[in-house]
């Protein structure tokens, strides 16, 4: 297949085939990043713009790795911190974006629906790296290629996502790419951050019992806690949370041998996580890390238009 | 042709030209306060409706065929925002008014909720001057239930009254304290004022962008739930019986609202309600594109939600419909979902829009639909007509039942474009407006003989705003 998307702004409207062929491609970058030269050209003389209007270390430099190890030229766009005057800013990205003929823009925003529109209004492709608590489609992918680096086939596997759901565009993209793949869902939290009828998600279970979910999964990815949802009314403390909902040695003593455990970044240590559960055996939290280069390698990659993964020797080259 | 005058006044054209002399032949008179309905000739002479009946000689006034229309009394928006004073780039009166005539309307109702508030005199007869400027839609202001809508002390309601405001209302701002509603209710009863609410529990909404459900979960969207409205209403209802104001519930958009007001017919209070053409129509899965023409407050809901609205309009439950008009200039509307101000523009689609939910896809009769478009706002503001009287002032629409036609927000007489129904195919399209014996649209061949007597000075072709010539 050929994957003929313009723009990568979510999971949800992805089928599982594409989402498959993503992960596919990505696993060809994945072995280009454990070779002494990391760097294929596929993207030489491609221009990425990565426009981010909130902090975010880390997705930032996975793009901009991704992009650099395809040879393409990257420019940086940040004006995280102050508030983003309404509308305003964003136009004036487009049109800046529109001026210097930029050729890809990853965006992150802090309201959802930021990248769709975003991609209605430019004509470069755009990745969503994050949009409010909508989707965070690159990091439900590499959750996905790490989850499928152990167990192949996603049919039938068990994960629980445990945290503030409600908040979570990390959630939502996890969601649609493990229903897709056929995994089998259960939510995690406290039912003021669960949002409403999500279970009409095609999620397995919904449940506000930790201890359950982690007696009967595979996976645990355990979602960061905004510190802000304390003082916005919606837990009464974070004492109280890491009780109930944090990932601990003792909790982790009810869960299979070998659950594997995943978290986002970055972590609250002590809150959501235990540090000995971040740092122990079971963790693959770093691996994702890694992944998701090769990932957000493969989505640049084929949202410009690249070969489809099947016809992709070692030589990665560039269809367009 | 200027398509939207700055305030709508007109220049070279004097009054007596927009009254229009004509004998509309064949045409069906839906007219449920009236004897004469069902197909029948009208003759306008001057602007006075001069006979309806059968085969009527024209007199020497043009004829025109009018098979397959409609004459209806003219319709009555009692809630629209038209932004004048303050927010002239959004709309005007004078482009409101003009809106209006477009859509079917004689007369309208304006929120006190523009720029500078309506909360004292001097706007009243402020906006009643900008109206008097105008193509002739009637112009009723709304008043404040407390002075800049914020809440603490009570307009002044009974000057307000005088001066010309048909009703109160903290439209987009509603009173949170329970014990300042209640005696701006008080009050208001004292004046002969009916209150207009906009029921909402604001602390419950929050942040709020959208219906709370499958949709805002899916869309990451903070959400508004159902309950936001019925805390609103059943808290307004429970003061209404207390003080015993004749209460309006504005924009009803969920089922269980509905049912509070249903509750509080058969309990026999002096309750009405109303619902606007989108949550006839639309369901919250609209937003899923995160257009912001379909962020509106309250926020569309779901498909139940549609339904049970559908029946309460036909019942009766719901006794008028009224558009909640809210333009937004694009600059203030485009741009990120969650940023975005609530409200969408309704006056020239609402129409359309209601004949296909009621009359088109519920069999709902032509009657009943100008009952809640045209007698039943009229009613509830203490307002006269809403009904086609031989030898009094036109005050009607001609409408061309089977005329299809796309809505297109960029031909639009009002200033701004947040319309959710852009692209839509309806049925039903407004030829002619009469507002008070003036001539304030008129299209195709009405334009023509309704500008019969100024022949000499060529006659107006397409669509016309009659007050847009100078
Ligand atoms: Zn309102
Ligand atoms: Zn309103």
């Amino acid at each position: 297949m050929t994957f003929r998307r313009q723009h990568l702004l979510g999971l949800e409207d992805l089928s599982r085939n594409e989402i498959l062929h993503i992960l596919d491609t990505a696993r060809s970058f994945r072995q280009v990043l454990e070779r002494p030269v990391k760097k294929v050209p596929s993207l030489r003389g491609v221009t990425v713009c990565l426009a981010f209007y909130e902090a975010s270390t880390r997705t930032r430099l996975s793009f901009e790795l991704a992009a650099k190890r395809l040879s393409a030229d990257t420019m940086n766009f940040s004006s995280s911190g102050s508030s983003v005057q309404k509308g305003e800013t964003l136009l004036d990205t487009i049109k800046n974006i529109q001026a210097m003929k930029v050729d890809m823009v990853v965006i992150r925003h802090s309201s959802s629906g930021a990248a769709h529109y975003l991609s209605r209004n430019v004509d470069a492709h755009v990745i969503n790296a994050g949009d409010g608590f909508h989707e965070h489609p690159t990091q439900g992918l590499l959750d996905l290629y790490t989850m499928r680096d152990r167990f192949g086939n996603l049919d039938g596997v068990r994960v629980a996502i445990v945290g503030d759901i409600a908040h979570s565009r990390v959630a939502r993209s996890n969601i649609w790419g493990l229903v897709k793949l056929g995994a089998e869902v259960t939510l995690v939290g406290p039912q003021t951050l669960m949002p409403a009828e999500i279970a009409k998600t095609g999620v397995k279970r919904v449940t506000n019992c930790l201890e359950e979910a982690l007696e009967t999964c595979q996976v645990v990815n355990v979602l960061r806690l905004q510190l802000e949802r304390m003082t916005s009314g919606y837990l009464p403390s974070l004492r109280e949370y890491a009780r109930i909902f944090g990932v601990d040695t003792r909790r982790m003593e009810k869960a299979a041998d070998k659950i594997m455990v995943m978290h986002p970044g970055p972590m609250n240590r002590g809150v959501e996580i235990d540090p000995a559960v971040a740092d122990g055996p079971n963790s693959v939290i770093l691996d994702q890390v890694t992944n998701g280069v090769a990932v957000r390698m493969a989505v640049l990659f084929l949202v410009w238009g690249g070969a489809p993964a099947s016809e992709m020797g070692s030589e990665i080259a560039l269809h367009k | 042709m200027n398509q939207h005058g700055t305030n709508g006044r007109h220049g070279g054209t004097s009054e007596l030209d927009l009254r229009p002399t004509m004998l509309l032949r064949n045409v069906r008179v839906v007219d449920p306060d009236g004897s004469e309905n069902g197909n029948r000739d009208l003759l306008l002479r001057d602007g006075v409706i001069e006979a309806i009946g059968v085969r009527l000689d024209a007199g020497g006034a043009p004829s025109i065929d009018l098979e397959g229309c409609a004459v209806l009394p003219g319709l009555f928006d009692m809630h629209v925002h038209l932004r004048e004073p303050g927010g002239e780039d959004a709309e005007t009166i004078g482009s409101g008014a003009l809106a209006a005539a477009r859509g079917g309307f004689t007369g309208l109702a304006c929120m006190p909720n523009s720029k500078v508030r309506i909360d004292q005199r001097a706007v009243i007869d402020l906006v009643l001057n900008r109206a008097r400027e105008g193509c002739g839609t009637a112009v009723h202001p709304i008043a404040g239930v407390t002075v800049n809508l914020d809440g603490q002390q009570l307009t002044e309601m009974m000057e307000l009254k005088e001066a010309g405001a048909v009703a109160v209302s903290d439209d987009g701002f509603p009173v949170d304290s329970s014990e300042v509603m209640r005696r701006g209710m008080e009050y208001a009863r004292m004046c002969g004022l009916p209150v207009l609410g906009h029921c909402e529990d604001r602390a419950l909404k929050g942040k709020g962008v959208m219906h709370e459900g499958y949709w805002s979960t899916v869309l990451g969207l903070r959400g508004i739930p159902a309950a936001c409205e019925e805390i609103g209403i059943a808290r307004d209802l429970a003061l209404a019986a207390l003080t015993g104001v004749r209460f309006h519930v504005c924009h009803v958009s969920t089922r269980r609202g509905v049912d509070l007001v249903r509750q509080a017919k058969q309990r026999g209070l002096a309750v009405t309600a109303e619902t606007a053409p989108h949550y006839l129509t639309l369901t919250d899965e609209c937003l899923r594109t995160y257009d912001s023409s379909f962020k509106m407050n309250p926020p569309l809901r779901t498909w139940e939600d549609v339904q049970a609205l559908r029946a309460a309009v036909l019942d009766g439950t719901i006794d008028a419909i009224a558009t909640d008009h809210a333009p937004h200039t694009p600059l203030a509307k485009d741009g990120e979902l969650d940023l975005a101000p609530f409200g969408v523009i309704g006056l020239e689609t609402s129409l359309g829009v209601s004949l296909k939910a009621l009359v088109h896809e519920e069999g709902m009769s032509l009657e009943d639909l100008v009952r809640r478009m045209a007698v039943a706002p009229r009613r509830i503001l203490g307002l006269p007509g809403g009904s086609l009287r031989i030898g009094e002032p036109a005050d009607l629409c001609v409408v061309s039942l089977d005329e299809e036609w796309t809505v297109d927000p960029s031909h639009f007489a009002s200033l701004s474009r947040n319309c959710p129904f852009a692209g839509w195919k309806l049925r039903g399209k407004v030829l002619l407006t009469v507002a008070n014996g003036r001539t304030t649209h008129a299209t195709g061949e009405l334009a023509s003989s309704a500008d019969s007597d100024r022949a000499g000075r060529g006659s107006l072709q397409g669509d016309v705003n009659m007050v847009s010539r100078s």
